[in-house]
């Protein structure tokens, strides 16, 4: 029993030392440094303007084809068009709102009636960006709501003033053949190619003219998507 | 009678205490060892006006590699990078005095793909010990409290530095900036006293970033007293 007591009182004493010992083992002088950082990134959004609705015209050519002539030939009401802002969006970052599609409405339409549609593309993000073009597709459907034939774009000299084909022969590509049914040409001030700083507009125009080989009581769906990408991609 | 007797005893006392007065007096004298210590210090952070006076480091802002002002058509207002230093610490025993600081804070607002930062600082052991530095860096996607990953640091024969470098990628393995971190100091990492060492830091963010995030990132450089270094690793 004593032999036991007195071990255990050499036990703290022990353990005083070996800590002794690591404390001089852990402690050394040290210094630290510290760079800290914080990204915010910002937000790349393209929309159609949420204030200024798109604006629709009708046009004919005069007798000489050499200029057009707002409203339809001869005074009539024949054809008819809307434009409307659909899909609405807010950028996260600066929590302004736009729209993402524009959708053109054209009913009874006939060879020789043009629309004209204004619209107006808004940078609601936080980068400049630059419309580096557009992906212009469609389709001819019937009165059923078949589609018949995919519609081509075909503009030659890149410049969004062209024409849509009826891909008959369903090769994806314009040749012998085809049909040419729509003219459309995408126009502004600056040309096709344009930055948008944040918070700017920019107003643009597509014409649509039907051609005369556009099928009877058949209905033609267009899609025209905007590219664009940070400015410094362009 | 006996008063006489008692003169007497008080009289053999005093000559008996005279006695032993002289036996605990003598000749003495004195070694005495002094001492004065004066401990150094251990000093390392970012070194004051390294690119002189009121200039602690470099910031250059680039897009593309091109420095925003030369960019065309030149934007230098998109995106935006403040360095911020901090925790401001003077080394007493230097003349004139050495001034570092502990702390940089990066700021980067509204960085997009491509729009690249370069900074460069001194790091300066602006106390007397030497000390050995390690770095480890950490950080986080706040926006989906996802963990960054960056590249390792390693020895650099080229460079003669340490050197990270490579993509920082999130849990998903998206690459959301390529990060070059080089420290030219030495091999052992040892930081002399008065003695700066140059660190560049480059990040270039990638495609994948996303949009509207906020990621955060710490370089913590740690230096300890270079006879100590070993024992703590």
């Amino acid at each position: 029993m004593k032999t036991r007591s007195k071990l255990m009182g050499g036990l703290p004493l022990l353990l005083i030392v070996l800590l002794s010992t690591l404390g001089v083992a852990y402690s050394a002088w040290r210094d630290t440094v510290v760079i800290e950082g914080t990204v915010e990134m910002g937000s790349l959004t393209l929309a159609f303007d949420y204030v200024e609705p798109p604006s629709c015209a009708e046009y004919h050519w005069d007798p000489e084809h050499t200029h057009k002539i707002p409203g339809e030939y001869g005074g009539k009401d024949v054809g008819s068009c809307s434009a409307a802002y659909e899909e609405e969006v807010e950028d996260p970052h600066t929590g302004k709102k736009g729209f993402k599609r524009l959708e053109i409405n054209i009913t009874n339409a006939y060879p020789q009636y043009i629309v004209h549609t204004t619209f107006k593309l808004h940078n609601i993000g936080t980068i400049p960006l630059c419309i580096t073009g557009y992906n212009i597709t469609g389709e001819k459907r019937d009165a059923t709501g078949v589609k018949i034939y995919d519609l081509l774009w075909y503009d030659p000299n890149g410049d969004y003033i062209g024409s849509l084909y009826e891909d008959v022969n369903g090769n994806g590509v314009v040749d012998d053949g085809d049909i040419e049914v729509i003219n459309l040409e995408i126009t502004d001030e600056v040309g096709w190619r344009y930055q948008i700083d944040p918070c700017r507009t920019h107003k643009a125009e597509i014409d649509l003219e039907f051609k005369q080989e556009a099928e009877e009581c058949h209905t033609y769906i267009i899609t025209v998507e905007v590219v664009a990408v940070q400015w410094n991609k362009a | 009678m006996r008063s006489k007797g008692l003169m007497g005893v008080f009289g053999l006392l005093v000559v008996m205490l005279s006695l032993l007065g002289v036996a605990y007096s003598h000749w003495s004298d004195t070694v005495v060892i002094e001492g004065t210590v004066k401990m150094g210090e251990l000093i390392v952070g970012i070194l004051k006006d390294a690119y002189g006076t009121g200039v602690h480091y470099e910031l250059t802002e680039t897009t593309n590699g091109v420095p925003e002002d030369q960019f065309s058509p030149a934007k230098p207002w998109v995106a935006n990078t403040t360095v911020t230093l901090s925790e401001e610490e003077t080394s007493t025993h230097h003349t004139p005095t050495q001034t570092v600081y502990k702390k940089m804070t990066i700021l980067i607002e509204n960085a997009y793909p491509q729009y690249d930062v370069h900074i460069k600082f001194k790091l300066k052991n602006a106390g007397t010990i030497p000390a050995v530095v390690t770095m480890y860096t950490n950080g986080t996607d706040e926006t989906d409290t996802e963990k960054l990953y960056f590249p390792p640091i390693a020895w650099n024969e080229t460079l003669c530095a340490w050197v990270a470098d490579g993509p920082v990628t999130d849990e998903e393995g998206n690459e959301i900036a390529n990060i070059k971190l080089v420290a030219h100091v030495p091999h052992d990492c040892q930081l002399e006293p008065c003695t700066e060492y140059e660190v560049e830091l480059d990040i270039d963010f990638k495609q994948t970033a996303e949009e509207c995030h906020t990621y955060t990132f710490k370089v913590t450089i740690t230096a300890i007293q270079w006879n100590k270094a070993g024992e703590l690793e």
